[in-house]
């Protein structure tokens, strides 16, 4: 279950060695899934490369929950999964909550995350308007003062 | 031209020892420089072949001049007061990468954050001063104190200094890279690089630039997560290829034509 291979077509965000693994290799036994690369959470990045790089079908978290912390990590990019028809699955499924309810969950989050990264260029526009101002500001002030000495 | 004519040997040298390479290996051959396919020993030999042909550029070129080559570059490092223009021109570059990644930060656009072991880091963190210095000094002496020294000498500055930029920006480019989008960035860097050489004749200033932003780039490396849009903070160690990186660089000439272009 630890193999990490090129060809493997379901790709796992869990810890091998983790609280989790149990739970998530039981899942991949009952959905019939023979060959998965698993990838801890610090490897997300990693995961997320894979991911991108093409070949994948499907992915599977332990649970929603997890998905939402790497979400708010940044570090995964839904979207270009979802583009290429990823298909996304949970272990370990919250009660009563569907998979449109977890797809909808999921569109929301997108949402907010949208904006938010709006919002946070924008702010950094603003201030580095600011920063600029004022290194240019402070080379300015030197040049004149050394220009005031001689 | 002569020092154009020999920076170009550089590409060929480097594909030929990348064909050489790939044979040695039983691979097929390719046209870019750059190739992922070559086993790490040969990429290593690639990498030795790079730098003696910059190398042979840095003592071929004065030698072929009639200069020695510890005389022909110990004219651009001029002794006295002038020699100050290298804390000026670092501590200038470090402001404005600070004060851009202070912005950053504080909206979240770049995160810091500590992501690899303590020995490894202290090991990474410790060579960085010397690479930097080292880096910054091989480049002007190749860009400035070669190739734009010499088209200076063939051709007027408004032609000699934008070539001089675009060869600069254009060699970045030589082997196969992640991004070409950066290119602009490389770009307005080499005419800041090249206007602080013109301006003040020699290379203390470009030098104290160049290693001053090359010094940030990569102490600041193994702790940055760049989360915002590329044309604010550019990529990876490119942070200086984005919109923002860009309006920077063209401040930062304006602050040396002022100090040093007769703005003043």
């Amino acid at each position: 279950m630890n193999a990490r291979t090129q060809s493997a077509k379901v790709v796992v965000a869990c810890d091998p060695q983790g609280s989790d693994a149990a739970l998530v290799a039981a899942y991949l036994r009952d959905t019939g899934v023979a060959d998965a690369a698993w990838y801890a959470r610090r490897d997300a990045a990693e995961l997320d490369k894979a991911v991108r790089a093409g070949g994948v079908q499907r992915m599977v978290f332990p649970t929603l929950a997890e998905l939402l912390l790497l979400l708010s990590e940044e570090v995964l990019t839904v979207e270009a999964w979802q583009a290429s028809g990823v298909c996304i699955g949970f272990a370990r499924p919250a009660q009563a909550l569907s998979p449109t309810e977890a797809a909808d969950i999921l569109a929301r989050w997108q949402e907010h995350h949208h904006r938010r990264r709006r919002h946070r260029a924008v702010a950094g526009l603003v201030l580095s308007v600011a920063a600029l101002a004022v290194a240019c500001a402070v080379l300015l002030l030197a040049t004149a003062a050394e220009a005031g000495q001689a | 031209m002569l020092a154009l004519g020999l920076l170009l040997l550089v590409p060929i040298a480097m594909w030929l020892a990348q064909a050489l390479a790939l044979r040695a290996a039983g691979l097929p051959g390719h046209w870019r420089i750059g190739t992922t396919d070559l086993p790490a020993p040969l990429r290593r030999v690639n990498r030795i072949v790079t730098k003696a042909a910059f190398a042979a550029v840095l003592l071929l070129y004065p030698l072929l001049r009639g200069d020695s080559p510890w005389t022909y570059y110990a004219g651009f490092f001029p002794w006295g007061p002038r020699a100050l223009d290298l804390l000026h021109g670092a501590a200038a570059a470090i402001l404005y990468l600070a004060l851009l990644y202070l912005a950053w930060m504080l909206t979240d656009n770049v995160r810091f954050e500590i992501r690899h072991d303590a020995r490894r880091l202290a090991k990474r963190l410790a060579g960085v001063p010397f690479t930097a210095l080292l880096i910054a000094l091989v480049e002007e002496l190749l860009f400035r104190a070669v190739l734009l020294a010499n088209l200076l000498e063939a051709l007027e500055p408004r032609w000699a200094l934008p070539i001089g930029a675009l060869v600069f920006a254009a060699a970045h480019y030589v082997r196969r890279v992640k991004r070409y989008w950066t290119f602009p960035g490389h770009l307005a860097l080499g005419t800041l690089l090249c206007l602080a050489f013109f301006w003040t004749g020699a290379l203390w200033l470009p030098l104290g630039l160049h290693a001053g932003g090359v010094l940030v780039l990569m102490a600041v490396r193994p702790f940055a997560r760049y989360t915002g849009p590329a044309w604010l903070v550019g990529a990876s160690i490119f942070p200086y290829a984005g919109a923002v990186g860009i309006v920077a660089l063209a401040l930062l000439t304006i602050n040396v034509w002022l100090t040093h272009g007769g703005g003043t």
